[in-house]
């Protein structure tokens, strides 16, 4: 799905904004913020009731919306910019490894490095999907080849 | 179609993408692994090592059987 008003082909001569109100990146964009604000919540309640420090945990989750909020517009410019693939890579990478890491230690796993693994598991998938690109690339070079021939 | 049939359909399609993705033999895989991993952590071995090669192992043949597909 490409949202209206922008493409996904890539390249600054064929990029172009709408100025118009665009539904779906609306629509989109409330899914995504009401998916991790609900997540938010969640950690924000559990981690400061269950340590009887609700209050402080509700002000640090506050200042942290206001917070990512402003560093989100300071940098709309430069953002826009980004290749949309490239930033499916990077949030992609970032969820699998944290994702890996919860689950397993919900099962009741011991990281050897202890939070230190977050890190490991970013450079491990990072370098895997790397990879796979790689490859991706080599196989899809092969076939044009094939094709031309 | 009405706005409730379209819902009732709409909700189960979006949980399957959300949930299995567009691949169900990984999703089957991953389901297995980390209940393998649980069993494992329950008998006291620390399987952390179970699940990273294997979520990267699946995206290579999740590709591969795609690849073939094609």
């Amino acid at each position: 799905m490409v949202p209206q008003g922008h493409c996904s082909c890539g390249g600054s001569r064929l990029r172009r904004v709408s100025r118009t109100f665009d539904a779906t990146a609306a629509f989109l964009a409330f899914k995504g913020v009401s998916l991790e604000g609900l997540e938010i919540a969640i950690i924000v309640v559990s981690v400061g009731a269950s340590a009887g420090q609700l209050g402080p945990s509700i002000v640090g989750g506050a200042a942290a919306l206001v917070l990512v909020g402003a560093v989100g517009f300071a940098l709309k410019g430069p953002i826009q910019r980004i290749p949309r693939s490239f930033l499916q890579l990077v949030v992609g990478t970032m969820l699998t490894s944290f994702g890996t890491f919860w689950a397993l230690e919900g099962l009741g796993v011991l990281w050897p490095q202890s939070d230190a693994d977050i890190v490991l598991l970013l450079v491990f998938y990072g370098l895997s999907a790397l990879s796979f690109i790689g490859l991706e690339r080599r196989a899809r070079h092969q076939a044009l080849e094939v094709v031309r021939t | 179609m009405s706005a409730v049939v379209e819902v009732v359909v709409a909700v189960p399609k979006f949980l399957y993408h959300f949930i299995v993705g567009d691949d169900l033999v990984v999703a089957i895989v991953m389901v297995l692994a980390l209940a393998a991993t649980g069993v494992t952590v329950a008998n006291g071995i620390n399987a952390w090592w179970l699940v990273p090669p294997l979520a990267v192992v699946m995206t290579g043949v999740s590709l591969w059987r795609r690849g073939v597909a094609n």
